[in-house]
């Protein structure tokens, strides 16, 4: 396979019960929107969701993309932003390992609440993605700093769906 | 697809418990898992559909395991296959195929890879791709060969082509 290639997919679903980490953040919450289920991230606290998986082995070495499709709650103008953190499986289970994190460049949410925008970002093969190599398992953690310079929107953000592709 | 490519992959949550002796999940450093008993054969089932991408060549199932304590020690792991074309008021699963003895890591918590390879055909419930089917994954855990001590804990498995 090749650039641009769905690697993975996650759901609100997908998101790890008891995805809060030891230290600052609030865990993201199902919510339903018109009975369908969303990662509902505020703007009063730090909010968090961890996703597992394996990378496919089909992962050709080129970086990933990871893609948020994200509404707000009733906002109809703001940036949202989300930081995106990577963690290879190869290290003690007893103690986080994420790779340092990267933040998305802040989206204008759309002008009608419900239609979904896209943000996205880019990490580099290796360090970045610390070093996870196709066929391994690994984490991933997504966190929405309200506070953060790129993120302006005073709303709740509501995620659809994750999407990790080849870069 | 060919060989070594990723068919379909299962997480902790993805587990249909049977009604005797089921996995049970857990959580480590908040992270999810289905833990497996080291005297009582334990077993977890999930369901999926072959992806068309499956080119005939076999299946070999990966579980990525981590031990609740054990830092020494085998383990055995077994998987076997169910293609649901049958009456779904009775299970039909193929004969279970076995991982060999497999030595845990020296640190409890960093995940191990456990392998069982299956052969096209009856291996495999004669399962074919785009059809439904289900795994089923058990740890050995009465075999004489699986001598880790405490619980098995498996945080996901993938299923590729040989």
């Amino acid at each position: 396979m090749a650039s641009g290639d769905t690697l993975c997919v996650f759901h609100p679903y997908d998101m790890v019960s008891g995805a809060l980490s030891a230290g600052a953040s609030e865990a993201a919450v199902i919510v339903y929107r018109n009975g369908q289920p969303v990662l509902a991230f505020d703007d009063d606290l730090d909010r968090r969701a961890q996703f597992s998986g394996i990378l496919p082995r089909w992962y050709a070495g080129g970086g990933i993309t990871i893609t948020f499709w994200v509404i707000s709650e009733s906002a109809t103008t703001g940036n949202i932003s989300f930081r995106t953190e990577i963690e290879r499986r190869n290290t003690d289970s007893d103690s986080d390992s994420f790779a340092t994190g990267v933040d998305t460049v802040g989206v204008a949410v759309s002008g009608t609440s419900g239609i979904p925008v896209t943000c996205s970002q880019a990490h580099t093969s290796g360090a970045s993605m610390d070093s996870l190599a196709a066929g391994e398992p690994f984490r991933l953690r997504v966190t929405r700093f309200p506070l953060n310079v790129q993120d302006t929107l005073i709303d709740t953000a509501q995620v659809l769906a994750i999407e990790i592709r080849e870069t | 697809m060919a060989s070594g490519a990723t068919l379909a992959t299962f997480r902790p949550q993805n587990n249909e418990p049977p009604s005797s002796n089921p996995a049970t999940l857990d959580l480590r450093n908040y992270q999810v898992c289905l833990d497996f008993d080291a005297s009582t054969d334990e077993s977890a089932i999930f369901s999926g559909v072959l992806s068309r991408a499956y080119d005939g060549g076999g299946l070999t199932i990966t579980c990525w395991c981590m031990m609740t304590s054990a830092t020494t020690g085998d383990v055995i792991m077994q998987a076997a296959i169910e293609r649901r074309n049958t009456d779904a008021d009775s299970d039909s699963f193929s004969a279970a195929q076995s991982s060999t003895a497999t030595t845990v890591n020296g640190t409890s918590g960093i995940p191990f890879a456990v392998t069982i390879a299956f052969t096209d055909g009856a291996q495999m419930d004669s399962l074919a791709a785009g059809e439904a089917f289900r795994l089923k994954i058990n740890r050995d855990a009465d075999n004489g060969s699986d001598t880790a001590t405490g619980d098995l804990e498996l945080i996901a498995v993938e299923v590729k082509e040989t």
